[in-house]
């Protein structure tokens, strides 16, 4: 008899033991993408009602794969199939081939299913970025089970196949974190934003690309609504692949299927154990940071005897637990040894590197005048990945522009001599700059800037193409589902193809003539205009509009948004007062004649009849819209007007609205001091 | 033919098996008995495979057991602890074996459970527990294999299934010269069907013989003398279990019935009977032997000199 790499009676038989609970967990995932689908006429993009998917890496597999290989924990079904006539490679590979084929058949069942049953309630199915989700959710769950085997090929019991199971997962991740964070930032090794990021949902190991297909070292970026890319998918399956052949060579050298023993050799036990110890021993540096850094705040002495000291005491629990029935707890002692001085050792590395770096013997200031060239490395979470172009295209270029320098150098050599904990501000963003100096050395350091500072330096190096790649492409299926609106409340009014079609060619049109900095200003601006859409990979994309920039898109944006009410109906409403405002944001043309800003005044109303205010209110808002009567675009500015509609039959029957009508352009200056009063007095009312 | 060579296996501190080495011959019924925790269950895993041995080699027609797809295809082991599908019926549990040996023999299977009056329909779970063996032992002997291994299997059963499976299994040696492997505590059962018999403690073996050796070579003595006397007297015999209850005393003797009776009748004795002795005698005097010994007297003894 051959020694078969496949066993299809195995395979068959692992069928029969995981059948229920796969059948339970296939009819658990078609009704939940099913619920996910929610009551909206438009199936939104599959990120959004295939979400349950990912509870086929979270949760589905451990379980599937728990039972599965549930034969090693009994004595009863260990004996009866290892020794049936099947090599242990065979037998290991042939449950897992079932397992992954049923996890697999239950991913597409759901998606498949959910996708059905859509298809006959909804008039629209988004299928745009189906195969991204599919495939960041069948590569994790193959990383997940991958981890799993190996846990079950080192382990012996419940109790430690749980817990190698978090460590496959994490520790190579976490490692790589320490390493990029000691290395590139000059940071410490944990500070609470890495160590709270890690357990963040999409920077999960299973969905956060677990190495990143751009950077090696790059392991933090952030995946958008959990989706990995392409190469963030390989390098997850690549790194499934390793973990998995680790797994067939440790399960084959195991002396026996021994039920309930713990660790099978001296490398399992050195694996667990010190990898765990490491791991915990690191949590107080990062607990240390958890209230700004101050709190929590020890002295170094505090932080060596933490950094040596816990290994001991946690390999001493370690165990107490695993070795509470062995009799030979010298020999087990003898045993940890390598994994206490490893992690010792490790430590030592850690700590070391951090406090060369925290001398700034590495980080120091470097004059403008040295520096060659700049590169900028954003944060995994930056606010500037709206566009996945946009950081790609930061990160890959080599900036040599002599102003971008200047202004990186300061923000550098500032940032040289600060404790850079917890340090940015809501407009601000973590960048870890690399400098390229003249004589060839190369410096990382991490700087707090400006978004917009970044934004507008950076667009000078960019290619305006990059952006344009990622507006939509003149097809039904994602057109359809543009969406204009203002930001934060807009409404799931889906544009028919035709007018999503006229929308996005306008917009393609404005924004091919503009310069990347334009582009920049307009994405990146704080404009409530918005029209939002699904890029290619299926991810909902918000795109800022400014009417200075874009008038025609504006105008068109807004027709839409106004539900083809005639402006006039509008303004009958508020002045037959059946339209009690509630508050009007008004964006205007600076009177400076510049068009990247716009000014904002926001009035409120209140329909308090003891309150002179609404009256006052009302004034001046006809006035605005009187004034605004003659305009016939947004040129020079927009007036949201937010209010109820009130029917005076009923009072039940009111409805909360937005109309968003034209700036008036010629306001004076007395009647721009009257909204400006009429502001700090609505403002000194709420206070 | 199996060959066990130099056999260790260890769990930890505790050495299971110590240094074993035997021969089972193809085409006998091979009795492995032994004290509780002597290693005959973990004995028998390393002949099905289960377990690698730390040292020595474990050969199945000259070739290693140990994840050796194709010597194992050769034997089925049938634990004392089943396992059968559950959920599952008898069908289910026939699909089991099927896909897991080629050599399977669907009839072969059906009419064994037939005859054995077990349900087809009904979950193999809700089988009593001798039912359960019945079942997983018609679906192992359906396999037709060249070995066959039984841990304690036959206990759980009443008598008449019992009978059927000892006269099935002699039946398949005699036809397929099937080799088959069987531990029990139930000696009474053994005699009735090995060829060989191997008496394994605390990991080491301390017997291996043909079962129609054990019962030349071992057997009980009664006998009386006019003059008083003791177990010096027959120094020139191997004896043991040695007893004397007024002139007359009993023991085993180890060796030949004929020389034995030589012996003893050169020593005028009033009385010299030779008794026929059970396995269960046997393997009781050769564990006292070993030290494996229960003595409710000597151990009452013991108490009252410590009061």
């Amino acid at each position: 008899m051959k020694n078969k790499i496949f066993s299809k009676g195995i395979y068959l038989d692992t069928f029969r033991r995981i059948k229920i609970i796969g059948i339970i967990f296939g009819i658990y995932l078609l009704i939940s993408c099913v619920f996910f689908v929610g009551t909206d006429r438009v199936a939104m993009a599959p990120f959004d009602y295939l979400r349950p998917l990912y509870m086929v890496p979270y949760v589905i597999t451990p379980v599937i794969a728990g039972v599965a290989f549930n034969i090693y924990s009994k004595r009863k079904t260990s004996d009866f199939y290892s020794s049936l006539p099947v090599s242990k490679f065979s037998r290991m590979f042939s449950i897992s081939a079932a397992v992954v084929s049923v996890l697999i058949a239950g991913i597409l069942l759901g998606a498949l299913g959910s996708m059905a049953v859509i298809g006959l309630g909804k008039p629209i199915l988004i299928t745009t970025g189906i195969w991204d989700v599919l495939l960041t959710v069948i590569s994790s769950t193959l990383f997940a089970f991958a981890a799993f085997v190996l846990a079950e090929a080192l382990t012996g019991n419940v109790l430690t196949l749980i817990i190698s199971y978090f460590v496959n997962l994490f520790f190579v991740r976490y490692l790589f974190y320490l390493i990029r964070w000691t290395l590139l930032s000059g940071q410490k090794a944990l500070d609470t934003k890495f160590f709270l990021k890690f357990f963040m949902p999409d920077m999960n190991t299973f969905v956060g690309g677990f190495f990143n297909g751009t950077t090696f070292f790059d392991i933090t970026s952030k995946t958008t609504y959990g989706i990995c890319n392409l190469k963030e998918d390989l390098w997850t399956v690549a790194a499934s692949v390793v973990l998995f052949a680790l797994a067939c060579v440790i399960f084959s050298k195991r002396l026996s299927e021994k039920d309930s023993s713990s660790f099978t050799s001296n490398g399992a036990f050195f694996y667990i154990t010190g990898v765990i110890t490491f791991v915990i021993s690191t949590f107080p540096i990062a607990t240390r940071y958890l209230v700004d850094g101050s709190i929590l705040d020890m002295n170094k002495t505090t932080e060596i005897l933490l950094l040596f000291l816990l290994p001991v005491a946690i390999l001493s629990i370690v165990t107490v637990i695993y070795f509470k029935n062995d009799k030979s707890k010298k020999k087990v002692l003898l045993k940890e040894l390598p994994a206490l001085i490893a992690v010792i050792l490790i430590n030592a590395s850690i700590f070391a590197v951090n406090g060369y770096l925290q001398n700034n013997k590495i980080r120091k200031k470097i004059a403008v005048g040295d520096i060659k060239s700049v590169q900028l490395i954003l944060d995994s979470d930056s606010n500037f990945t709206s566009f996945s172009g946009a950081k790609d295209d930061l990160e890959t270029s080599e900036i040599t522009d002599k102003d971008f320098i200047a202004k990186i150098s300061e923000s550098y050599n500032k940032s040289v001599n600060l404790n850079l904990y917890d340090t940015e501000d809501g407009n601000e963003e973590s960048v870890i700059c690399k400098i390229n100096t003249k004589d060839g050395k190369t410096y990382y350091g991490k700087t707090i800037m400006n978004i917009e500072d970044i934004v507008k330096l950076s667009s000078k190096e960019k290619k305006i193409e990059n952006y344009i790649k990622e507006l939509p492409k003149p097809d039904y299926k994602t057109f359809v589902v543009y969406n204009t609106g203002i930001y934060g409340y807009y409404g799931r009014n889906v544009l028919k193809a035709d007018d999503a079609e006229k929308l996005f060619k306008t917009i393609q049109d404005e924004i091919n003539g503009y310069t990347a900095e334009q582009v920049y200003s307009d994405v990146f601006s704080d404009n409530l205009i918005s029209i939002i859409y699904y890029s290619k990979s299926g991810i909902e994309v918000v795109l800022n509009l400014s009417p200075i920039t874009l008038p025609k898109t504006v105008n068109a944006a807004i027709s839409y948004f106004n539900g083809g009410k005639k402006i006039e109906d509008v303004k009958k409403c508020i002045y037959g007062n059946d339209f009690l405002v509630d508050g009007v944001s008004l964006y205007l043309k600076n009177s400076d004649g510049k068009y990247t800003e716009n000014t904002r005044y926001i009035l409120k109303g209140y329909t308090d009849e003891d309150n002179e205010l609404p009256e006052k209110t009302k004034k001046i808002i006809n006035n605005l819209v009187s004034k605004a009567h003659s305009d016939k675009d947004f040129s020079s500015g927009y007036m949201i007007v937010d209010g109820e509609i009130t029917d005076k039959s009923s009072s039940d029957n009111q409805e909360y609205v937005s109309y968003i009508i034209p700036a008036p352009s010629n306001l004076t200056d007395e009647e721009i001091n009257n909204i400006n009063d009429l502001v700090e007095e609505s403002y000194s009312i709420d206070e | 033919m199996i060959e066990i060579k130099s056999v260790t296996k260890k769990f930890g501190d505790f050495t299971a098996l110590n240094n074993i080495s035997c021969t089972i011959e193809n085409g006998s019924v091979f009795g492995l008995v032994g004290t509780n925790g002597a290693g005959k269950s973990t004995l028998v895993r390393c002949i099905a495979g289960v377990y690698k041995t730390d040292e020595g080699s474990i050969l199945i027609d000259g070739e290693n057991v140990y994840d050796n797809p194709a010597a194992k295809a050769k034997v089925v082991y049938v634990s004392d602890d089943i396992y059968y599908p559950n959920p599952g019926n008898i069908n289910d549990l026939g699909k089991l074996y099927a896909r897991m040996y080629s050599s399977f023999n669907s009839d072969k299977y059906l009419n064994l459970i037939d005859e054995l009056q077990l349900s087809r329909k009904k979950s193999v779970s809700s089988f009593s527990k001798g039912m359960r063996r019945q079942a997983v032992t018609a679906a192992a002997l359906a396999v037709e294999p060249d070995y066959i291994i039984f841990d304690e299997t036959f206990d759980g059963l009443d008598p008449l299934v019992r009978d059927f499976f000892k006269k099935l299994i002699i039946k398949e040696v005699a036809e397929r010269s099937t080799t088959a492997i069987i531990t029990s505590h139930s000696l009474r059962e053994l005699e009735d069907t090995c060829d060989k018999l191997a008496m394994l403690h605390k990991g080491g073996l301390i017997l291996e013989s043909d079962l129609s050796e054990i019962e030349s070579n071992y057997f009980k003595v009664q006998v009386a003398f006019k003059e008083d006397y003791d177990e010096k007297k027959f120094k020139d015999l191997s004896i043991a279990e040695f007893k004397k209850n007024g002139a007359i005393s009993t023991f085993i003797v180890n060796g030949d019935k004929d020389e034995t009776t030589r012996i003893i009748g050169n020593m005028n004795p009033l009385i010299f009977e030779i008794v026929p002795m059970s396995l269960e005698e046997f393997f009781i005097n050769k564990a006292s032997k070993a030290g494996y010994n229960f003595d409710l007297d000597k151990s009452d003894e013991k108490k009252e000199g410590k009061k």
